[in-house]
């Protein structure tokens, strides 16, 4: 049997599974509030600024994302925009993954829609809060779709439209827009993907702009290769947890049931699945299996990149070559690995249940088809409930609005003290947040863009940051840097000196927050030729997803 | 004859998930768990972005 890659939009029973793990996954979310883990910060409102399309001196890790949410913003609440961006994540990388394997059969896509929609790295970029980096998760299946269909397809122009489309979701980010960017080049022909390659390269200009017109250094700290490699979740190393979508770096967002003794024995099982599907794979995508194979082998070396010998070849990567950097997570580049290994095991299940079904009776074979459904989530029974109650949603005290409204009424740069990227509040139960400062006020915010990982503090990239560093070092007033606001936290525990904030006037204080304004601010110098053209890269990359979609749509209607 | 093979299939596999998920769902205190808790820091300091 030879399927054509482009199946078309699955029934019911798959629609009905995606929604069924969504819920699942996202319950807690049906509580009022905002989800604030680690990078994930939504804010009621986030406002339209420059920095948010080319960050003047920080490198665009979330470049278009932000000024796509800022945009989305103004039609719907942060709160709202934050539920429907994570439904869609888990719904369409369910979605897509059941109807992109090559089978007419309903069980086998569901069992590869669970093994790819509960997965170890889905929970643990959720937990991250990296859902920039699960947009391309979730693309991804149906990316790979439409570039095996371009091939195929009677009509050309429409197939690469949808390919387009497909990546848009993807291209959100630098890591999302390589990986669509490289899934496109293995996947089409070289003849056919000249075009392919072009318009997903265009969907990248917004950060590639963004990074070539930054003042941050291109170069990275080599201390975050070893902060950032691929982790050990159990005794299967490093390699077995790689294996099993697993091994992010931070042992603060891994669910509790990686560690467990028999999670390396149920890896090894769905790999043993995954294993029995690829003669059926092959016989099914005769011209894309190999080129997939390729492709995931690829992610999962790189994934591996950053440990054992690679390390030196990073090292020297993030170093001397500019925006090497993005490679330093390595991990994150496992998504197309993932993809292969879902497929794979949907086909490993229907061949198994075929065997089982002709030597016993049809019922064998269905009970071998509910095993493999299940089997991801025994291996991972606490991504339910938003990973065992860790994605609760939380309020904003109402501080934040206050002092949003006082900088909204005479902006310019706020300096937010304790000088922490990442802030562990009180209201928020402690987890672990990126400042929410920078998305919540209308003005630019400095924020130190050091990381600490553990006991290794990995460099950041703005001057400016590395400015105020010094100056808190030393325990100096900081008006002098000419900030026109200072945003100082206020929660037991946390103090600032009293000396850095000398020379400054207090304007707001609160329970949560206090606000500061320095008498002798500078007028803050925006370099908006820097922007512009950052900004005409967001349009051109816009411009190419509207005429994708005026062709996907103007055509006769189909089951796309 | 199949009838029982087909049981006896069920309960194998049944038996199996069943294992995985309650030691899976126990994780954290499984002997697995004290290996990666010697590497990591379970308490780490509120401002740090993470740990390995």
């Amino acid at each position: 049997m030879r399927l054509r890659h482009w199946p078309g939009w699955p029934g019911w029973p798959e629609r009905l599974a995606a929604a069924a793990i969504t819920v699942v996954v996202l319950a807690p979310l049906v509580l009022p509030g905002y989800v604030l883990r680690y990078d994930m910060v939504f804010v009621p409102r986030q406002p339209m600024t420059a920095d948010l399309f080319a960050p003047a001196d920080a490198l665009p890790r979330a470049v278009p994302l932000d000024a796509l949410v800022s945009l989305a913003n103004l039609a719907v609440p942060g709160w709202a925009l934050q539920r429907l961006v994570l439904a869609a994540i888990v719904y369409f990388a369910a979605l897509g993954m059941a109807r992109l394997v090559p089978t007419q059969r309903t069980l086998p896509r569901l069992v590869a829609a669970l093994a790819y929609a509960w997965t170890p790295y889905l929970a643990e970029r959720l937990l991250l809060g990296q859902w920039g980096l699960l947009l391309a998760y979730a693309a991804l299946p149906w990316l790979v779709a439409a570039a095996l269909d371009l091939r195929t397809a009677p009509d050309r122009p429409r197939a690469l439209a949808r390919l387009v489309l497909a990546a848009a979701p993807a291209a959100v980010t630098p890591t999302g827009g390589l990986i669509a960017l490289a899934t496109v080049a293995v996947l089409v022909p070289l003849r056919a993907g000249l075009a392919a390659i072009a318009a997903t390269a265009a969907l990248c200009a917004p950060w590639v702009v963004a990074t070539a017109t930054s003042t941050a250094g291109g170069t990275s700290d080599p201390d975050g290769v070893g902060a950032f490699a691929a982790r050990a979740e159990n005794w299967s190393g490093a390699l077995g947890a790689l294996a099993g979508t697993g091994g992010i770096w931070n042992a603060q967002t891994v669910p509790g049931s990686r560690s467990s003794v028999l999670a390396p024995f149920a890896t090894a099982l769905l790999l043993a699945l995954a294993a029995a599907g690829w003669r059926t794979l092959r016989q099914r995508w005769p011209d894309g299996t190999v080129r997939l194979a390729v492709l995931a082998a690829g992610s999962f070396v790189l994934a591996a990149a950053s440990i054992g010998p690679g390390a030196r070849v990073m090292e020297w990567l993030v170093v001397d070559i500019p925006g090497a950097g993005l490679l330093r997570d390595s991990q994150k580049f496992l998504i197309p690995y993932a993809v292969l290994l879902a497929v794979l095991a949907g086909l490993g299940a229907e061949v198994l249940a075929d065997r089982l079904a002709v030597r016993l009776d049809a019922n064998a074979g269905r009970v071998v088809l509910v095993a493999a459904l299940l089997l991801p989530v025994a291996i991972l029974p606490d991504l339910a409930f938003g990973a065992a109650g860790q994605l609760r949603p939380v309020r904003y005290p109402a501080d934040w609005d206050t002092v949003a409204t006082q900088v909204k009424a005479a902006p310019g740069e706020v300096l937010s003290l304790p000088f922490y990227g990442y802030q562990s509040y009180a209201w928020n139960r402690g987890v672990i947040v990126r400042d929410p400062a920078p998305r919540y006020l209308a003005a630019p915010v400095l924020i130190n863009d050091e990381l600490q990982v553990g006991p290794v503090t990995v460099d950041g990239e703005s001057p400016r940051a590395a400015e105020v560093r010094r100056l808190l070092d030393t325990g100096q007033p900081v008006a002098p840097l000419g900030m026109r606001w200072v945003l100082v936290r206020q929660e037991s525990g946390v103090a600032v000196p009293p000396a850095v904030l000398t020379g400054l006037r207090p304007v707001f204080s609160g329970q949560h927050l206090a606000l500061w304004e320095n008498p002798s601010a500078a007028a803050t110098a925006v370099a908006s030729h820097r922007r512009w053209p950052a900004v005409a890269a967001h349009l051109f990359a816009a411009l190419v997803i509207v005429f994708a979609a005026i062709l996907v749509l103007r055509r006769r209607p189909t089951a796309w | 004859m199949a009838r029982l093979a087909t049981f006896v299939v069920a309960a194998v596999l049944g038996a199996t998930l069943g294992l995985i998920g309650i030691i899976a769902t126990i994780g954290q205190i499984s002997p697995s768990a004290d290996t990666v808790a010697n590497q990591s820091d379970d308490n780490p300091a509120a401002t740090i972005y993470g740990t390995r």
